[in-house]
């Protein structure tokens, strides 16, 4: 075990370091530079910047610098903020995209595996025929078109949630469901099918035959053996929904860190642009290693040696 | 459960209507994005430099007129020669701490914006200081030899490189304002942040939630009237609809509606356009085969009826001919080629194209944007009715865009230009043969100078008749642009918002602003 998680571990910072170094070899081939400007300034203005934030510098000495701070777990400062480091931005921004991002998993886990698990259950009926509709929707629908429809509906028309901006809960809960919307209907579909699947093997119905039925059935025969592909993509959306969505982010005008996996790029920001992707990558490596031990939990022919 | 969604319903509903109340004494304005940076060494965007203007006073302010007017210093002394001006300072002028503003702290400032280790970008907005620029670009290391001294505490001693009329609108400017050594120096990372910040103008940040609102409060200490408001509150709401939205619900006080958004507000009596210091032009990079001829470019700015674009862009911008704009010294409407298809058709004949035969074809190029878009796409059309010849619109990333005219410009690009100072100076300087923002490849040292003469001139009318010489070989002679528009800003303010005085810079003082709880 021990052996297993320490060699996950070194494969995970290689998989890290290679996302940066592919990061910042693209980045930097990019053309237009963060300090080009509509307004040119004398070129000696442009030296001092070059020379401050070690732009003037070859492109390998600009890597060995930069991995030699990211060793020591520093972001640098932004080139856009100019004021601030990037770890503070992150700090500040994080924590608003993961609670979010949290509420949105838990509306996506709960709704989204309870009308998958109706919908197997009453196969073909008109819950399921419903249920699918709307799963179809979810997926399809982009999620600027379900939150401008949110916001019609229920800041708009029926004027009973804030349209927009972070004062109290009351505001979490447009965007929530928003971010929410695809991941529940990707959720639902997914365990529908695994369960129609699992439905039909034998075991079943020799626990049927024993006597077991109704909810101790579905929940520890059911749904333990139809969870793995659940839990498998359970993994990246966790990371995907706690960095933040730059469009949900932008309409609702929350200030969280999605925002930045566009913004950073537009500005040419390069320490940032670093940082999001760095700590998105690193969320997917340890999310995926956190899925690959629970298979162990959920079927026990999985050894991990 | 139905019983509990009900109660969850009249719970939900129960919280809006509470949230419905009458205005406060607080302004609520959209930023629209977060500002960069409050040191004001380093701000260079709108966003900072609004937040600034409330936060600061320099050595003058701007009165409604845009000219400059005292502020920390009371009266100035300009020698005979034009290169030193002496200014007296208020001995009222307090900072949020209650301690007095001096003439060092403006020392201070200045040698801090052209150190070079600032890294400022808009260290050159004190170029005209004697040493400026050779401390800048590192030529001399001693800061000290900056032309700017404390004689005492209330007496800084400026010397300039060369007389410049303007130099008292130079020190409105954001980046001129004092500065504290003992705060940079004791939080050089933080300085800017609510928890430590000191300002001496009317307002004070107390609250900064990075990208979403800054809350500034009046300063205790202000020298002059004091605020009205009790809270001036900056949001970052970048969404056009979401903006638009929260101006609606009452969330917001003031907005600026997008083009798209316009037409849907213009009849309201909310809704507002003011002049704006700014012009949009396509340039001609002049050394490409197919503009390199002076007649083929004259031809091309004649053919654009500039008259349609209020009609397309439907934000009452001014059709321009011309390129300093209307509501400062310099402009002259009858400066640049009016709408005249015969004669261009013309021209295009004389230099070799009879009805656009034989003609090349140009690229039209522009930094992707829905404005920029609709323009462009209306001059193509233009120059392919009028003109008959093949014209190719392509649209690049802003950054790319840039990179590009920096580097290759295309045959004929879309920019602007928007004043920093209410000056010609500011305008005319944009084509001198070294400036940096001249990306047509043209250099004409008659160009540079009249624009030198200009620049010192004291005599209004005299000057007055550089600056036209100036843009008409700009404009006729070479016609290295054709200017397309005046930009007008596009305003929706709430009916409560009383004294909020527009300029045509886009700034706002908002000290003067009062809300009037009697209005709805």
């Amino acid at each position: 075990m021990a052996r297993f998680l320490l060699s996950r571990v070194i494969y995970g910072l290689i998989v890290v370091w290679a996302v940066a170094t592919i990061t910042f070899m693209l980045m930097h081939s990019v053309p237009g530079g963060p300090f080009d400007t509509e307004k040119k300034f004398p070129p000696e203005i442009l030296a001092n910047i070059k020379a401050k934030y070690h732009l003037d510098q070859p492109l390998w000495r600009q890597y060995q610098f930069y991995m030699s701070d990211l060793a020591r777990l520093k972001f640098g400062p932004s080139f856009k903020y100019r004021n601030r480091q990037v770890e503070d931005i992150l700090l500040t921004t994080f924590p608003v995209s993961m609670y979010l991002g949290f509420w949105a998993l838990v509306i996506a886990i709960s709704m989204g595996l309870s009308a998958g698990t109706i919908s197997a259950l009453r196969h073909n009926r008109a819950f399921d025929r419903m249920s699918m509709f709307l799963a179809t929707l979810g997926i399809s629908l982009p999620s600027f078109v379900i939150a401008t429809l949110l916001i019609y509906v229920f800041a708009h028309r029926l004027k009973i949630l804030p349209p927009a901006l972070l004062e109290d809960w009351r505001h979490y809960l447009l965007p929530a469901f928003s971010l929410a919307a695809a991941p529940t209907a990707y959720l639902a579909r997914l365990s529908r099918s695994s369960l129609l699947e699992t439905v039909s093997r034998p075991f079943v119905h020799a626990a049927q035959a024993r006597g077991i039925y109704g909810a101790r059935l579905i929940v520890r025969h059911l749904l333990k053996n139809s969870l793995s592909p659940v839990v498998t993509v359970l993994g990246p959306l966790v990371a995907m929904l706690i960095t933040g969505s730059f469009v949900i982010e932008k309409i609702y005008s929350i200030p969280g860190m999605g925002r930045y996996f566009i913004t950073a790029v537009t500005n040419r920001d390069y320490p940032l642009i670093m940082a999001v992707t760095i700590v998105y990558a690193a969320l997917i490596v340890v999310m995926n290693l956190l899925v690959d031990l629970s298979y162990a939990l959920l079927d026990p022919r999985v050894r991990i040696k | 459960m139905r019983r509990l969604s009900l109660l969850l319903l009249i719970f939900l509903m129960s919280g809006c209507i509470a949230k419905n109340r009458a205005p406060k004494d607080e302004l609520r304005y959209d930023l629209e994005t977060e500002p960069p940076s409050l040191d004001w060494s380093i701000a260079t965007d709108n966003a900072s430099i609004m937040v600034l203007t409330n936060l600061n006073e320099g050595l003058t302010r701007y009165d409604k007129n845009l000219n400059a007017i005292p502020a920390i210093a009371q009266s100035w002394d300009i020698s005979s020669d034009g290169k030193k001006y002496t200014f007296h300072l208020r001995r009222g002028a307090k900072w949020s701490d209650g301690k007095p503003v001096t003439a060092h702290d403006f020392v201070y400032s200045w040698q801090r914006l052209v150190n070079p280790a600032t890294a400022a970008e808009y260290a050159y907005f004190l170029y005209l200081v004697k040493n400026a620029q050779a401390i800048n670009s590192g030529a001399i290391k001693d800061l000290s030899q900056l032309g700017a001294r404390a004689l005492d505490d209330y007496t800084l001693e400026v010397e300039l490189e060369h007389p410049a009329v303007f130099f008292p609108i130079v020190v409105t400017f954001v980046v001129t304002h004092p500065q504290r050594r003992d705060l940079v120096e004791k939080f050089p990372d933080s300085w800017t942040e609510p928890e430590h910040i000191i300002t001496n103008g009317p307002f004070v940040p107390t609250y900064w939630h990075h990208e979403y609102k800054l809350v500034a409060e009046p300063n205790p200490y202000y020298w002059d009237a004091k605020p009205k408001i009790k809270k001036l509150i900056f949001y970052m709401v970048n969404e056009t609809t979401t903006e638009l939205t929260l101006y609606d619900t009452g969330d917001f006080d003031m907005v600026r509606p997008t083009p798209a958004a316009i037409p849907t507000y213009r009849k309201s009596p909310e809704y507002l356009d003011w002049p704006y210091l700014g012009n949009y032009y396509v340039g001609f990079n002049i050394e490409k085969p197919a503009v390199k001829d002076p007649r083929v470019r004259r031809a091309l700015s004649m053919a654009v009826d500039r008259s349609r674009i209020p009609e397309i862009l439907k934000g009452g911008q001014i059709p321009a001919t011309s390129f300093i704009p209307p509501g400062m010294s310099g402009h002259n409407p009858d400066i640049g080629y009016k709408f005249d298809p015969e004669k261009a058709r013309a021209l295009l004949a004389e230099a070799g194209y009879p009805g656009g035969k034989n003609f090349p074809g140009i690229t039209l190029a522009f930094n992707t944007l829905d404005q920029n878009q609709l323009v462009c796409e209306y001059v193509q059309a233009q120059w392919q009715k009028n003109l008959g010849i093949p014209v190719y619109l392509r649209n690049m990333e802003w950054k790319v865009f840039l990179k590009e005219l920096e580097q290759q410009p295309p045959d004929v690009f879309r920019l602007g230009w928007i004043a920093d100072y209410p000056d010609p100076n500011n305008f005319a300087e944009v084509f001198l043969s070294v400036s940096g923002n001249n990306h047509t490849r043209w250099k004409s040292r008659e160009y540079d100078a009249l624009v030198a003469r200009a620049a010192v001139e004291t005599d209004p009318k005299k000057r007055q008749e550089l600056y036209d010489q100036a843009q008409r070989l700009l404009l006729e002679q070479d016609c290295v642009i054709v200017p397309l528009y005046f930009y007008v800003q596009n305003w929706l303010v709430k009916p409560y918002v009383k004294g909020l005085q527009f300029n045509a810079l886009q700034l706002f003082y908002f000290k003067d602003v009062w809300i009037d709880r009697e209005a709805r």
